[in-house]
């Protein structure tokens, strides 16, 4: 069984590596460096201006650090054929699953640790806590994580699902307990804090390896929950790419059907009326608009000067046009899409015709916040008029072209 | 009517279809006959469009998709062996959708899907997502969305399977009313003893060659089987020496 999470593991990681190098993309990048760009500049500027610690600074980091413990699940790679295939072996995973649990680490452990770094600056600064404090925060926090796997493990095996909400449970409240020790107790006393968490952590990895010693696998429920896990990562890189065999999921959210357009029931109609109803009813593509559209105005709510505002208008638009861009095929892999008597240039048009409407909403959000920052003035004219030839440009050149390769 | 002449296809490398003839005329039922992989799918591919033939050619009534696309889909009504639906569209919407894209008289076409829906008890449920439905409903509101068309070529892709009895009933109920109403059915199967009740003409396909076509008494003429059901001129086919 060993061998078997091995070659698993083999091929996650080139599935992965294949669809990271689309999500990171030379566009991307780009818009990711300005992005840490600007968010550093603000975070040390405003570092500078705290003199004495701030009283909601540790609360602040037990409970942000707290919430990113609870990301990270445990990857255990099984397929829904395994239901059937892997049967006879349902009492001889402990190897398998123990290649999961390693696995599982990497990722959390990595992210935990950089984001505690970066972190570090305001945690001595901002909450006034000492290094051995912040250090032994750290220790904790990475300990607490390797525990939560443990319990996470434990859930995959027969009779467990009860035993292991009051484990869930428990563990969560050992999270906050150590964390606020590390952060509450005196200098070198804090390092108490880890101790509590290595424990914790030595105790939920005995238990795991008990369960999985004698336990047999609970396969429905755990392929269930990779299915999930799987389904919310390949969302993600669908964004970017198109992910084979990715079902979208729709909700019913009958309160925007007051956004739907009344057409009559034509052929020219017929791929808006899709379109809307894919857009407002899909679960990714509606999320990823209003999400990107609110981080923009919250953005140029705090810029000044009127060549960034225009820029940062038309990144954001730009880049939110480009995320919507795939939701063009959405359809095409329908044999029924394929066989409407609808020319593609039509199906084209109600496309452009969707993205016109949202682009020139996000564009007509974003006049707030530069108003209320520049006023309504000459620079604010040009601002905006900037990003709304490029707003004019993206759906006139770019994106028509985008769509013939996607369609 | 469609005519199929001397097709030869597949997929990009790999030829599956060898010059392949068959026509169904106007008001009549054909059955699509043969094993696992003997080309049916992929003849029914080639006739909606999805692959392109190397050799050969396909058109609906004198129409072929190279002359116009467009009105060559607006002859087709499919119904597809697994259902594809949309999940972000309810039932309703399924129907206004069809509607819209073929031009379809509203207020007509919705007085036939009633029909439909209710014999398929589907009536009740027009506001549901697809998600909720079971694999035999997804499959009746393909069935629905095609049959409320006036099209003039019904393409049927395995369509008994995963359907209950009585639905399997009304459907073969609706295929002899479009019979009778002049369109040409093409239905491919392995429910022999129901193609053999239903259909008036037989394409026995085997290894991606037409085999022979034609009603059951001719089947039984060519293969000197007087007193034989389909059944067993299919099991004779299936003993005779691969031709490739």
């Amino acid at each position: 069984m060993k061998e078997l999470w091995q070659s698993r593991q083999r091929h996650h990681l080139t599935q992965q590596i294949k669809y990271l190098r689309l999500v990171f993309n030379d566009h991307f990048m780009i818009a990711l460096i300005f992005l840490f760009g600007a968010l550093g500049v603000s975070y040390a500027n405003a570092l500078k201006t705290v003199t004495a610690p701030l009283w909601w600074g540790a609360p602040l980091l037990i409970i942000g650090f707290w919430a990113l413990l609870q990301m990270g699940k445990l990857a255990s790679l099984f397929f829904a054929a395994d239901a059937v295939f892997l049967q006879p072996q349902e009492a001889n995973m402990q190897a398998y699953v123990r290649g999961a649990w390693r696995y599982s680490h990497v990722l959390p452990l990595i992210i935990l640790t950089f984001l505690g770094l970066l972190a570090a600056p305001f945690a001595i600064q901002g909450a006034g806590l000492t290094i051995i404090q912040w250090a032994s925060f750290l220790v904790a926090l990475l300990l607490l994580k390797s525990a939560d796997l443990s319990v996470q493990s434990m859930a995959l095996f027969v009779g467990q699902s009860e035993n292991n909400t009051r484990w869930y449970w428990f563990s969560q409240l050992i999270n906050i307990a150590s964390l606020a020790l590390t952060i509450y107790l005196p200098n070198y006393v804090a390092i108490g804090g880890a101790v509590l968490a290595l424990i914790w952590e030595i105790q939920a990895n005995r238990r795991a390896q008990q369960i999985a010693q004698k336990g047999r696998i609970d396969w429905l429920p755990a392929i269930a929950q990779e299915e999930r896990r799987q389904f919310r990562i390949y969302r993600f890189y669908n964004l970017f790419t198109d992910v084979p065999g990715m079902v979208a999921s729709a909700k019913r959210r009958k309160y925007l059907d007051i956004f739907l357009p009344r057409q009559s029931l034509s052929p020219q109609h017929t791929f808006t009326y899709l379109y809307t109803r894919g857009f407002l009813r899909g679960t990714e593509y509606l999320g990823l608009f209003l999400r990107l559209t609110v981080i923009g105005a919250v953005i140029l709510y705090f810029v000044n000067t009127w060549w960034l505002a225009a820029l940062v208008a038309a990144l954001f638009i730009y880049l939110i046009g480009f995320q919507l861009l795939p939701f063009a095929g959405q359809y095409q892999n329908n044999v029924m899409t394929f066989l409407y008597p609808v020319t593609k240039r039509t199906q084209r048009q109600a496309f452009l015709h969707l993205l016109t409407i949202l682009l020139g909403l996000t564009w007509l959000v974003f006049l707030i916040p530069t108003c209320w920052r520049l006023g309504f003035s000459t620079l604010t004219f040009a601002a905006t008029g900037i990003s709304l030839l490029i707003l004019i440009a993206f759906i006139v050149v770019y994106a028509p072209r985008r769509i013939d390769k996607i369609q | 009517m469609l005519t199929v002449n001397n097709l030869t296809g597949g997929y990009a490398h790999v030829p599956v279809l060898h010059d392949v003839s068959f026509t169904v005329a106007d008001g009549q039922i054909a059955g699509l006959i043969g094993l696992n992989g003997a080309g049916k799918s992929t003849t029914i591919k080639h006739v909606i469009g999805l692959l392109t033939p190397t050799k050969g050619t396909i058109a609906i009534n004198d129409l072929t998709l190279q002359q116009d696309a467009t009105a060559y889909h607006q002859q087709i009504a499919y119904v597809p062996e697994t259902p594809v639906l949309y999940p972000e569209l309810t039932l309703k919407e399924h129907i206004d959708l069809t509607i819209s894209a073929y031009g379809l008289p509203a207020k007509e076409t919705w007085a036939k899907a009633d029909r439909l829906l209710a014999m398929f008890r589907l009536d009740n449920k027009l506001d549901w997502f697809p998600n909720n439905f079971s694999k035999g409903m997804r499959q009746k509101v393909m069935i629905v969305t095609a049959f409320m068309t006036d099209a003039q070529l019904f393409i049927i892709d395995e369509p008994f399977t995963g359907l209950d009895p009585l639905a399997v009933h009304d459907l073969l109920t609706i295929v002899q009313e479009k019979k009778a109403a002049g369109s040409s059915i093409l239905m491919s199967t392995h429910i022999l003893a129901t193609a053999q009740q239903y259909a008036d003409t037989f394409i026995l396909l085997n290894d991606g060659r037409v085999r022979t076509q034609g009603s059951l008494a001719a089947l039984k003429k060519e293969f000197g089987m007087t007193d034989a059901s389909l059944d067993d001129i299919y099991m004779a086919m299936t003993k005779e020496p691969s031709a490739s």
